[in-house]
């Protein structure tokens, strides 16, 4: 549509009476001395002044003669007039223009002044539209200032928005600002009265430490000078106390002296206590650290309290590591003052019962070791809310205690810090209702063995001008090492382990070895070659073989090889303490070598001369006449260490059940040399608790490997089988027999005939700790198959106890391959379970 | 014959508007309401948010920026002028397409009640200086009763199209008489229920009244006038073939008094409608989810 057409959409509003007058208005204004006249459409006539009027007829005759036409159109002469008429299309209406006569008549084209008059209605027009145009402009303007408004309504509308959100994100930052800076405020409100409190109390318990201090050390120094004034009065009154008992008394006089003498050694004692406490609170207690030997005042100490615990009727059990052989540096005297103490404090609160005095190697390094004390006691126990004051200078579990019991109630507190200024960390305690147990913990630098050792053993047997020795000894065999360790160790001998040759060699070339004793079959590095590599360096260290050897040529070998003597096994521990010093002194030079009979295994046989000891014969007559376990012959050789035996009896048990398999294994996949070194150690391990019948079995089969007669071997295994299987039901017997005698059953303990097998186990802890360290070995081996085994044969061992749940435990761990967890949870439960660590 | 009521009722279970856009409109009419508040339940509907920002962008409202979050879009458009861009999606699927012969096209209607609608808002701004958001939903709903009647009772409705003869009475008399109701009276119900504004119910209520005393600024002035310019300006813009528009005298004085100013929206009107077009049309709205 175009613009003209929507334009005129509108036009019925146009008022069109209006415009003629309009235009009217604009002719008579120009047209001054003109008549005319302009009549609408609907006739409405507008006229000059004093203008004819037309009759209605005259009109439509003219807007009849205008209609179509340009310009103007006679119509009629009229009252001295000629009337004419012109159209005016936009107002739809006729101008009549009325000139007076003489004007041409019939003239139909205008005059001038009818031109004029046409050229005045262009020009009304025309200022018309230029009018029309300026209103709609001003329309146009109008309608855009107020859009303009609308629009500015609105942007300062979206300018409030803007603000508002402006606002509401400032305020809401603002309250998240205030929110946070409230809770770091309250933070660091509570921070600052943290520390403000610390401060206070750290100020506060300085003071108070400072304060204590003081005191506790004008105290100490205060009770040491009194003590020292103390004990001059005292010990007049004891001297002359004593002096006075010399001279004539009656019984009374001498009763009252007699306890002016006790009353007044007890006073002493008290005095002394104080003293000792004080002077180490004051710090002025100083150790004399020298070089002494461990065991010699463990002995001491069993030597002291012994009168008391005979008194009173206790036992004292000692649980001695054999590891502790070598001399330490330390006080002696003051590690004696704490365990007299603690034993005495036993014996003390006790009736009746043992006493363990238990003392393991914890730690060893190269410098120095660390040991484990303890003393168990079977009292009335202390109550778990006295625990922590026990240490405490003058406490004791109750006030009653020290008029029941006697003593200062200073002893604990005296040997604890006695223990913290040897360097330990102090005394521990367990307790319960079965008893208590102290223990305690010190580090000994090694010693260098220049110690004299008071040669008294543990048997009481002495041996005069002993020299001192450390031995190295050198086997593979775990059953045998044991057994040369404990004997050993009883009789003083600090001792170093080898598992095989190759180890012996760098030990001997690391440090000083007094003598070597020296197993012949070991795998690495056997014990002949062990021996020439060993002299390649130092022909001065005595090598003793140590051989089940079975064969004549053994012994010249060895000497061939540089071998400063021979013996036997199974091991009689004091031939081979004699053969030890006889070697020893040969090679030093000192005398002539003592004249030793070792008890070997068999009868007759001459440690000295062990290669004259007839080969074994084979002889089954022999065999039958031995018995399966004869243990007064191999305690015999022990030296009637029932504990060693048993120990060792228990490890055979053990290792004894898997034996014959491995063997086979060997055999079957024909590695004879294997075999034969198995059937070796077997026979050694089987002479070492006089498994004889076994121990032959196995000599058997080694001469027959040696010997290359293989169609013995397969039945001499089958032999062998069944001597082991019979040794075990020897040995089984003996536990179980040991353990209904620990159970009081009537039926084992018949008093008349001597049984068939004599138990010596106690059965209990001791054969579970072995076996732990047995699984612990395999463990460390990282061997899942061995330790399930040693697992299984634990759980038949403590099946209905507490401790099979634990060993299930173990058990799973194993089975996914967790050996560390399984380690660990081992001495835990060694340590929960109360089992003594045991070498391994 | 059935009450505008039970219309209503009948209607509003086929078609109303969706649960969105009556949430908003009910948060647009809360003075309270923020930006932040719609923000919140327009992000709902993604659609909404697509159509919302590609109007805005539109030629339509002619922003220098281009605006691309519904902050943006409704702080540019204000509050009203979302609420009619709501309701207007809303109404594309009331409408709906269909045609019964020469007598009654619901596209024809949809197109009317859009130019009724462009134009309400020029003269309610131009003219009146007065926000134009407000006419303009009056403009684009002053018809929606026929959608309903036609959706409702379809023959009755037809029926009234085709006797309707202008020369002996009005549309809504013929209504009337014939459906029992007009759409007038409908189409208020349904603002109503809406919660559109009163003055926009009272706009749909009277448009087809010849009151003496009509006011040309209230939104019943300029729904009339409107309908008034648009069919003068073309037949295919009248709601239905044949329907004559009465202008009350009132309104027709003041046309003539403003005859300038109504020329100029006459003549302004056709770029407008081009302009509004990505708003109404239905092919631009295929194309845009296209």
């Amino acid at each position: 549509m175009i613009m003209d057409e929507l334009d005129n959409i509108l036009d019925e509003f146009v008022n069109t009476d209006e415009v003629i007058t309009q235009c009217f208005l604009f002719l008579q204004h120009r047209l001054t001395g003109h008549f005319f006249q302009i009549v609408s459409e609907r006739q409405r006539v507008i006229s000059t002044e004093a203008t004819p009027d037309l009759s209605v007829k005259e009109r439509l005759q003219a807007a009849g003669l205008v209609e179509g036409r340009k310009g103007f159109v006679y119509v009629v002469h009229k009252a001295g007039f000629v009337a004419r008429a012109v159209s005016i299309d936009r107002l739809n209406a006729v101008l009549v223009l009325f000139s007076p006569i003489p004007a041409p008549t019939n003239v139909t084209v205008a005059y001038d002044d009818a031109d004029f008059v046409l050229a005045l209605i262009e020009c009304f027009f025309t200022q018309r539209d230029l009018e029309n145009k300026k209103e709609e402009l001003e329309a146009q303007k109008k309608q855009f200032k107020r859009e303009q408004h609308i629009l500015q309504q609105r942007y300062y509308k979206i300018q409030d928005e803007a603000n508002r959100l402006q606002r509401d994100y400032t305020q809401n930052l603002n309250d998240e600002i205030d929110r946070r800076t409230r809770e770091i405020r309250k933070a660091n409100d509570r921070l600052q009265r943290g520390i403000d409190e610390r401060k206070r109390m750290v100020a506060m318990a300085n003071k108070l430490a400072l304060k204590a201090n003081a005191a506790n050390k004008s105290k100490s120094e205060f009770l040491s000078k009194m003590s020292h004034e103390f004990r001059t009065p005292l010990n007049s009154i004891i001297g002359f106390s004593d002096m006075m008992t010399e001279t004539m008394l009656d019984d009374e006089q001498f009763e009252y002296i007699d306890f002016i003498r006790t009353s007044s050694r007890s006073l002493l004692d008290l005095v002394n206590d104080i003293l000792d406490l004080s002077k180490i609170e004051s710090g002025r207690q100083r150790l004399e650290n020298s070089e002494f030997d461990l065991i010699e005042t463990l002995g001491d100490v069993e030597n002291i309290t012994g009168f008391q615990l005979i008194e009173k009727g206790i036992k004292l059990s000692k649980s001695i590591d054999s590891r502790l052989g070598c001399p330490v540096i330390g006080e002696c005297f003051r590690l004696r003052q704490v365990l007299v103490n603690l034993i005495g404090n036993a014996i003390k609160f006790m009736e009746k019962g043992t006493i363990t005095l238990a003392v393991a190697l914890e730690e060893e390094s190269d410098r120095q070791i660390k040991v484990r004390f303890s003393v168990e006691d079977e009292g009335i126990g202390i109550p778990e809310n006295k625990v922590d004051t026990i240490f405490q200078p003058f406490m004791q579990v109750d006030s009653s205690s020290t008029r029941k019991y006697g003593g200062s109630g200073l002893g604990l507190a005296i040997s604890n810090e006695l223990v913290k200024l040897m360097g330990g960390e102090r005394i521990c305690l367990k307790t319960g209702e079965g008893g208590s147990t102290f223990f305690f913990s010190l580090v000994f630098p090694k010693g260098t063995g220049s110690v004299r050792r008071a040669e008294v053993r543990c048997d009481g047997e002495v041996v005069e001008n002993a020299i001192p020795c450390k031995v190295l000894l050198v086997e593979d065999v775990f059953q045998n090492r044991k057994l040369v360790t404990a004997g050993l160790t009883r009789r003083g001998y600090p001792i170093i382990i080898a598992e095989n040759g190759r180890q012996a060699v760098d030990i001997v070339a690391r440090e000083r070895v007094d003598v070597v004793l020296m197993d012949i079959q070991m795998p690495v590095l056997d014990g002949l070659e062990a021996t020439r590599e060993i002299r390649l360096t130092n022909q001065d260290v005595p090598i003793i073989a140590m051989t089940a050897g079975a064969m004549e040529g053994d012994k010249k070998k060895c000497f061939e090889i540089g071998m400063d003597g021979y013996i036997s096994k199974p091991i009689n521990i004091k031939a081979l303490d004699q053969k030890i010093q006889a070697v020893v002194r040969q090679k030093k030079g000192v005398g002539a070598e003592s004249k030793a009979h070792g008890q070997g295994l068999c009868p007759g046989a001459n440690p000295e001369r062990p290669e004259e000891c007839p080969a074994h014969p084979v002889d089954p007559d022999m065999l039958a006449s031995l018995a399966d376990l004869d243990i007064e012959q191999a305690l015999a050789r022990l030296d009637n260490n029932e504990e060693l035996y048993r120990d060792t009896l228990f490890e055979f048990f053990i290792a004894g059940d898997g034996m014959v398999s491995e063997l086979r294994d060997a055999f079957e996949k024909k590695e004879m040399e294997v075999v034969g070194r198995m059937a070796h150690s077997l026979k050694g391990v089987a002479g070492s608790i006089s498994a004889n019948l076994l121990s032959h079995a196995a000599l058997e089969l080694e001469t027959a490997v040696r010997q290359k007669e293989m169609d013995r071997v397969a039945p001499l295994i089958d032999t062998l089988e069944r001597a082991l299987n019979q040794t075990l039901v020897s040995v089984r017997a003996a536990i179980v027999d040991s353990d209904k005698k620990e159970l009081g059953d009537p039926g084992s303990d018949d008093t008349g005939g001597s049984p068939p097998v004599r138990p010596v186990f106690n059965g209990g802890p001791d054969v579970i700790s072995s076996m732990f360290c047995e699984l612990g070995r395999r463990l460390k081996k990282c061997d899942p198959v061995g330790s399930m085994e040693m697992i299984a044969l634990i759980k038949k061992f403590v099946d209905g106890s507490a401790l099979y749940e634990e060993m299930e435990r173990l058990d799973g761990l194993i089975n996914e391959f967790d050996f560390d967890g399984v380690l660990k949870e081992m001495e835990s439960l060694m340590e929960a379970f109360r089992l003594s660590p045991l070498s391994v | 014959m059935p009450s505008d009521r039970a219309i209503i009722s009948k209607f509003t279970r086929i078609k109303t508007l969706p649960n969105i856009a009556i949430h908003l409109i009910k948060l647009i009419s809360d003075g309270n309401t923020t930006i932040r508040d719609l923000e919140s339940v327009i992000r709902l509907d993604a659609t909404l948010v697509m159509r919302l920002i590609r109007l805005v962008n539109s030629p339509y409202y002619a922003l220098r920026a281009k605006v691309d979050s519904i902050a943006g879009a409704v702080t540019y458009i204000g509050m009203d002028g979302l609420r009619n861009l709501i309701v207007v999606e809303a109404l594309k699927d009331i409408f709906g397409t269909e045609s019964y012969g020469g007598v009654f096209s619901r596209t024809q209607l949809w197109l009317h009640s859009a130019v009724v609608a462009i134009s309400c808002r020029m003269i309610s701004e131009r003219i009146f200086m007065v926000e134009g958001e407000n006419a303009f939903l009056a403009g684009i709903l002053h018809d929606i009763g026929m959608v309903v009647e036609s959706q409702v009772v379809l023959e009755l409705f037809l029926q009234t199209c085709e006797s309707c003869k202008p020369d002996v009475g009005t549309f809504t008399a013929y209504e009337d008489s014939i459906i029992g109701t007009n759409h007038c009276d409908v189409g208020c119900m349904l603002a109503r229920d809406w919660r559109l504004p009163f003055e926009v119910q009272d706009g749909i209520r009277h448009h087809h009244k010849a009151m003496a005393d009509a006011q040309p600024s209230g939104l019943m002035g300029i729904i009339q006038m409107s309908e008034y310019l648009v069919t003068r300006l073309s037949p295919d813009y009248a709601a239905i073939p044949n329907m004559r528009v009465t202008l009350s005298q009132s309104l027709l004085a003041h046309i003539r008094d403003n005859i300038r100013d109504y020329k100029i929206i006459i003549r302004d009107l056709p770029e407008e409608i081009i302009k509004a077009r990505h708003i109404y049309q239905y092919s631009e709205t295929n194309e845009d989810e296209a």
